[in-house]
């Protein structure tokens, strides 16, 4: 093989000055592409289904969604943990990888830390929308009644709350407080004065000295030490809603990691679903290289392992147990029963379509890698799907096994929150840098200093 | 009670009528002032209806505090005694009348169900003449009118529904003194016409036989469901309870066989059941009666008729050793639907086997015959034919829709000059009737009954007619041109006649007072007859009996255990209610073998196609291990075409197959599959316990009962496992509630789970609720098909909230809305609760039922009565 054929590898393939870059990168916001207008109002009319989807399921009751006794929680929960989980390769991608001192991920962090806000804010729609009541969904936070009435804590529910509140409130601050120096070059660049006005607002009077630097930087650095163990905390508090419950098949030690494995596994697959198409429409492809793709289909197989590593745990332990009701849901029903064709594309997309990443050409292949995260979107959901309903479906007494069947309103719901977070996804890049400048700035010097030692 | 409000309605509606128009000015400051306060009142869920306050206060009653009162109810005529209780005057719930020798205490699904029928608001609620409103006047005056006012009665013909009321058979004579010529004609879809012929054949009169089962230890049922349907059923099952409640290894246990075509209560219940045609019940009580020793006259035609049971002879060789052992202490009971030759045979085996007297006596029958008036619609669709009847009164019978389909009564009706129909429904008949008489409740009536065995009780209102009913009572009493005089004063008469003649005013009221109260007349039960049987009226019968083909399919006609003959089918607590075995709900269908499904190539949800001499219908199917092969069975009571809303368009019509000559059974029908499919609403999809019987169903044998705890300890599932992360239990609290449910004396009758409907204010859900899996029972009974997949038997498992010491419910809860009683009891705190539905998942019992909509929002004021003011009608989005 030549060295032509071999993909350009570098974290920065880009040979322009510092200014050149600030302008190009700034930009892509200030001139927005044509495709832009018509793709926000596609997902806007998308959100607009799930607003009224929404609407109806309030005033009417949770009725209108196909669940039932025993399957209580259905499609909303199933929502709920696949949104939550692609959150968190933004967190892993910003916090994590920030304190492994990891090059690579500046060009991607802030995009993944805009999907992780906007994935948690569909998430965080569906605890709320779960709720037979939810104009009472307050009753879940400890505030001080008057009543002296308190949330249960035992409930997992109510780590929830509290798990998923975290989790917004740190991430927003962290994407936020990585903005604000990009934030002020647009306030710098702009030309209309409203424009500037909003962005200096927006900016906190951001002025660049190397004080503010040097503050910046500790700032950053502690919220991404905070930030680091929500990755491993938001999903392991979110299995315990099933890990704590006595449902076989949901009544297992190993969901917390099992959990955190998925949650990052279906959130790498959707920074590849978007970084994809975002790095060719926006001619990306020098600041986001194939070292970029390489590296996250790597994660990707990394994690795929791990899920697959954690079923095959799950079912032996089914087995081991002993406990007869366990081995039917884990060894019979999930690979044989009603829902079986959904268990199978589960193994499907999620073991064996990642497998395809041991081969650097698919690792460095916009379109395949982007395939494959797609099959990664697929299995995933369906693997939570399969967990929630199949348990439920079938549990301890013969008399109350039923089956569950999503309803319009269901698969509405599912389909507004992918138009809705498209759509937040849409204007975040429209109207904010996605690519943080300042830092990709920094990366270039350091690599540059390399270069003149090396 | 109910008038003074409704005058108050009134005057408030002619005063808000009287006032001045209002401005255009004045509308628009009013409708700004309304949107303002309804942006206010948003903020609270306050109901915006107006409410009456309970100004004046009767002295007996303290609000709050429930007051029972006892009646009776009645079906087909057989009373059984009930309490029923009354919250300000609202009766709310019925109890059984613990001193009533039928009810014991006890109360059956329509019993329970009966509070619901009187809030029903599709009731008829006016008197009409031809299908327009009309005045009681009006109606009155056309009805005692007519050329047989002239002609001494000839052409006044009444129908009434088969009724044992003292006061109706004093009316009934007086009628007859007055109209000599008038016919009197009963009808019932179910009459008990069977039972009486079978009595004649052996004892030459009409005698019921009164069943006596602590003395017996061994019964063989004959196609009868007498622990579930029947006059005297909650007494059966209640001695039969009583012997299979064994206290050691030493005592004994009764032993039940059944032999019927389609699992009922009884044959769940049985020891050893067989599953035969029900045509060829006749040939196993021949066997039977052969084998015990017949009297010699019958022999011949004996071994004649008993060829057909040769197949099952090892089961009734078995049956009847143990019946010759058991003699004088065992019972032969044959069941309602089959012939009077199959009565005869029972009365002949209980005679061969010393049982007459002993576990069997026999008294007359409660039911009227009113001077050998017919039990069927025979004369009186002749005198229709013939033109030769002018008024026809037909006293709360829905005869149009439960005649058999050779008797086009809807068009014969119209030949009568005037028809009047006193019906609690616009229903079939009274849609071919002229004239529609609104019927009063039975809650709602004057009125008085006997049970099956001859006890009197009077009927007694609960709440004045909530749409001014009337009674037969009252009908009767205009035909028989009786001075005006209520239904209260012809009852007391009546009463005062013939249980208090002789007496002073203050000794009757007491004795009146006391009956009221008690609910039972004292000293009223009938004596038993002595009866000596003779054989020769029997032997001719067997001789000439035909003898069914072998392998013709027959079809069979069961009352509904769920709207009896379709008088109930408006009512959606019976509607909802699941079947017992195969727990369908809204709808009936033709139930059949495994066998003969598989030999059509049928499935469950298949609909067929059943024709049935020269008729045919059409059904969904359902396959039923453990029904008997080449049977299929239609229960009565569905395909209603009346105005009763829920009622109308569910199910199929039986009565559309039925013949005069087939009313119960008949062979030779033919079924077809249609290719058309039913989604049939079924509380319960899977009936196979997947092999977890040990865990969920543990059964034992009496011997076990005297094993020691040691080995009872090592069947529990628990003890195959040593580790526990709960190493101390919770102790016991110095109160604790507990609540055991004998799942060897439970019939799976489904009383208890319309009486925790009622009590609970659990709501309907309809069939596509139930088709969702969202009904809301919160006690459910469920049933497992275990055993030999060919002739498997029931286990019966009513299911409800354990109250789990550590709950599993609990912990799970978000809110602390369900939380433990210092008494160990689970309690839910509904306005805590913001329906997460997390304590369902995790309950094990999958008891646990959630608003999914607001289930009592469109409720009209009438069916609001209905509600147990103690329980809280449950909100949109709530676990419960």
């Amino acid at each position: 093989m030549t060295a032509a054929a071999l993909p350009d590898m570098r974290v920065l393939a880009d040979g322009s000055t510092y200014a050149e870059l600030t302008d190009e990168l700034l930009g892509k916001v200030l001139q927005p592409p044509r495709w832009m207008k018509p793709a926000l109002l596609v997902t806007f009319a998308g959100t607009l289904v799930l607003f009224a989807a929404i609407t109806y399921t309030v005033v009417t009751g949770i009725g209108v969604w196909g669940n039932n006794i025993p399957v209580a929680w259905a499609f909303a929960i199933t929502n709920f943990v696949w949104w939550i989980g692609i959150g968190h390769a933004g967190t892993f991608i910003s916090a994590f990888l920030l304190l492994l001192e990891q090059r690579w991920r500046t060009s991607i962090n802030r995009f993944a830390e805009g999907m992780t806000l906007f994935a948690v804010m569909q998430a965080g729609l569906f605890p709320l929308l779960h709720m037979g009541r939810p104009w009472f969904f307050y009753w879940l936070a400890p505030y001080p009644s008057t009543m002296k009435v308190w949330p249960q804590f035992r409930s997992a529910l109510t780590w929830d709350v509290v798990a998923v509140s975290t989790y917004f409130i740190v991430s927003f601050l962290f994407w936020y407080l990585g903005l604000v120096p990009d934030l002020a070059a647009m306030r710098d660049r702009a030309k209309e004065r409203w424009r500037r006005r909003v962005y200096g607002v927006f900016a906190l009077g951001w002025y660049g000295s190397t004080r503010s630097w040097g503050r910046w930087r500790i700032a950053y650095g502690l919220l991404g030490g905070i930030a680091t163990p929500l990755v491993v905390s938001v999903h392991s508090i979110v299995s315990s809603d099933f890990a704590t419950s006595l449902l076989p098949g949901w009544h297992s030690a190993i969901f917390p990691p099992y959990f955190v494995a998925g949650a990052i596994f279906s959130g790498f697959a959707m920074v590849v679903t978007l970084i994809v198409p975002a790095r060719r429409l926006y001619r990306l492809e020098r600041v986001i290289t194939a070292r970029h793709l390489d590296n996250m289909a790597k994660m990707l197989l990394v994690t795929g392992w791990i899920v697959t590593y954690s079923y095959i745990v799950e079912t032996w332990a089914a087995w081991q147990s002993g406990d007869e009701y366990e081995r039917y849901t884990q060894l019979w029903m999930r690979p044989f029963g009603p829902y079986a064709w959904l268990c199978w594309l589960v193994i499907v997309c999620n073991c064996v379509a990642p497998q395809l990443l041991w081969f650097q050409r698919v690792r460095t292949s916009p379109v395949a890698l982007w395939v494959v995260s797609i099959a990664v979107q697929i299995g995933m959901w369906s693997e939570r799907f399969v967990l929630i309903v199949t348990s439920e479906s079938r549990d301890f007494l013969p008399s109350s096994w039923r089956m569950y069947r999503p309803t319009v309103v269901d698969a509405a719901l599912l389909f507004g929150t992918c138009s809705f977070f498209l759509f937040l996804f849409l204007l975040f890049l429209r109207f904010v840098p996605f690519i943080p400048i300042s830092e990709l700035k920094e990366l270039k010097h350091d690599l540059a200093k390399e270069e003149n030692h090396g | 009670m109910t008038r003074p409000r409704r005058d108050e309605y009134a005057i408030a509606l002619d005063e808000a009528q009287a006032s001045e128009p209002i401005a255009r000015r004045e509308l628009l400051k009013l409708m700004g002032a309304a949107l303002g306060l309804a942006g206010l009142a948003a903020c609270t869920r306050a109901p915006d209806q107006a409410i009456v306050p309970y100004v004046v206060q009767p002295p007996e009653v303290t609000p709050g505090r429930p007051r029972f009162y006892a009646t009776a109810t009645t079906l087909d005529g057989y009373a059984t005694g009930v309490l029923v209780e009354s919250h300000e005057g609202r009766p709310t719930k019925v109890e059984g009348n613990p001193e009533h020798p039928v009810s014991r205490g006890a109360s059956s699904v329509f019993d329970q169900a009966s509070v619901l029928g009187l809030y029903d608001p599709s009731r008829a609620r006016s008197n009409k003449a031809r299908g327009s409103v009309a005045s009681w006047i009006e109606v009155r005056s056309a009805l005692t009118a007519g050329p047989w006012t002239g002609r001494r009665g000839r052409g006044l013909h009444v129908l009434l529904a088969p009724t044992s009321s003292p006061t109706t058979r004093e009316q009934l004579r007086e009628l007859r003194a007055r109209w000599p010529e008038a016919q009197i004609h009963f009808h019932s879809a179910t009459p008990r016409t069977n039972v009486w012929e079978g009595s004649r054949l052996v004892f030459g009169r009409v005698l019921e036989p009164l069943l006596d089962l602590t003395r017996a230890d061994v019964i063989v049922a004959l196609d009868s469901d007498f622990l579930a349907a029947g006059p005297g059923h909650l007494r059966l099952a209640r001695e039969h309870a009583g012997m299979r409640t064994p206290r050691g290894a030493k005592s004994e246990m009764n032993r039940l066989y059944a032999f019927e075509p389609g699992y009922t209560a009884t044959g769940a219940s049985a020891d050893h059941r067989l599953a035969v045609r029900a045509h060829d019940v006749q040939a196993i009580a021949a066997a039977l009666l052969e084998a015990v020793g017949a009297p010699a006259s019958l022999g011949p035609a004996l071994s004649r008729l008993r060829e057909r049971a040769s197949a099952y002879d090892r089961f009734v060789q078995a049956v009847a050793r143990d019946l010759t052992s058991h003699r004088g202490r065992s019972v032969v009971i044959a069941g309602d639907a089959q012939p009077p030759v199959v009565h005869a045979l029972a009365h002949a085996l209980n005679a061969a086997l010393g049982n007459l007297g002993a576990t069997v006596s026999l008294v007359a029958s409660p039911i009227l015959d009113a001077g050998g008036a017919s039990h069927d619609l025979g004369v009186l669709t002749r005198a229709l034919e013939g033109g030769t009847v002018d008024t026809l009164v037909v006293l709360g019978t829905n005869a149009v829709y439960t005649a058999p389909a050779d008797v086009p009564l809807r068009a014969l009706i119209g030949r009568a000059r005037q028809s009047a129909y006193l019906g609690l429904y616009e229903d079939e008949t009274s849609e071919a009737c002229t004239f529609t008489i609104a019927a009063a409740h039975e809650l709602e009536s004057w009125g008085d009954a006997l049970a099956e065995d001859g006890t009197e009780t009077i009927v007694q209102p609960l709440i004045a007619p909530l749409f001014d009913g009337r009674t037969p009572i009252d009908v009767l009493a205009l035909l028989a041109d009786r001075p005006a005089g209520t239904s209260y004063d012809l009852v007391r008469a009546r009463f005062a006649k013939e249980r208090a003649a002789g007496r002073d005013a203050a000794s009757f009221e007491a004795l009146w007072n006391r009956a009221l109260m008690r609910g039972v007349v004292d000293g009223t039960a009938f004596a038993a007859e002595a009866a000596p049987p003779s054989w020769t009226r029997l032997s001719d019968a067997l001789a000439t009996t035909r003898i069914p083909p072998a392998d013709a399919l027959e079809i069979v006609f069961p009352i509904d255990p769920r709207v009896h003959d379709g008088r109930f089918s408006n009512n959606a607590w019976l509607l909802e209610l699941p079947s017992p075995i195969t727990k369908l709900t809204w709808t009936n269908a033709a139930t059949l073998a495994p066998e003969t499904a598989a030999e059509h190539g049928l499935v469950t949800g298949d609909e067929i196609e059943l024709r049935f001499l020269g008729r045919a219908v059409r059904a969904p199917v359902m396959v039923v291990p453990g029904h008997a092969p080449r049977s299929v069975a239609l229960s009565l009571g569905w395909g209603r075409r009346g105005s009763e809303e829920l009622a109308r368009g569910l199910g199929t019509s039986a009565y559309a197959l039925r013949a005069r000559s087939s009313l119960v059974m008949g062979t030779g029908l033919e079924i077809a599959k249609t290719g058309a499919r039913h989604d049939l609403p079924i509380t319960q999809q899977h009936h196979d316990l997947h092999g977890r019987d040990d865990d969920i169903l543990r059964h034992a044998t009496r011997a076990d009962l005297g094993a020691s705890k040691e080995r009872w300890r090592k069947r529990a599932p628990h003890a195959k496992r040593s580790l526990t992360l709960y190493h101390v239990e919770p102790g016991p609290a110095p109160h604790q509630w507990g609540m055991g449910i004998d799942l060897s004396i439970c019939t799976g009758c489904a009383s208890c789970v319309v009486a925790c409907q009622a009590e609970n204010n659990v709501p309907t859900v309809g069939a596509d609720g139930v088709r969702m899996g969202r009904h809301m029972h919160w006690l459910r009974i469920d049933s497992y098909f275990v055993g030999d997949a060919n002739a498997p038997d029931v286990a019966l498992q009513p299911m409800l909230c354990q109250h789990c010491e550590m709950a599993p419910c609990e912990y799970v809860c978000p809110t602390n809305a369900t939380v433990h009683s210092t008494d160990g009891l689970n309690q839910m705190v509904y306005n805590r609760c913001v329906g997460t539905r997390f304590c369902s998942n995790n309950c094990p019992y999958k008891v646990r039922r959630f608003n999914w909509f607001d289930y009592h929002g469109d409720e009209s004021k009438t069916e609001q009565l209905v509600h147990n003011p103690d329980v809280t009608v449950r909100a949109l989005g709530v676990m419960e």
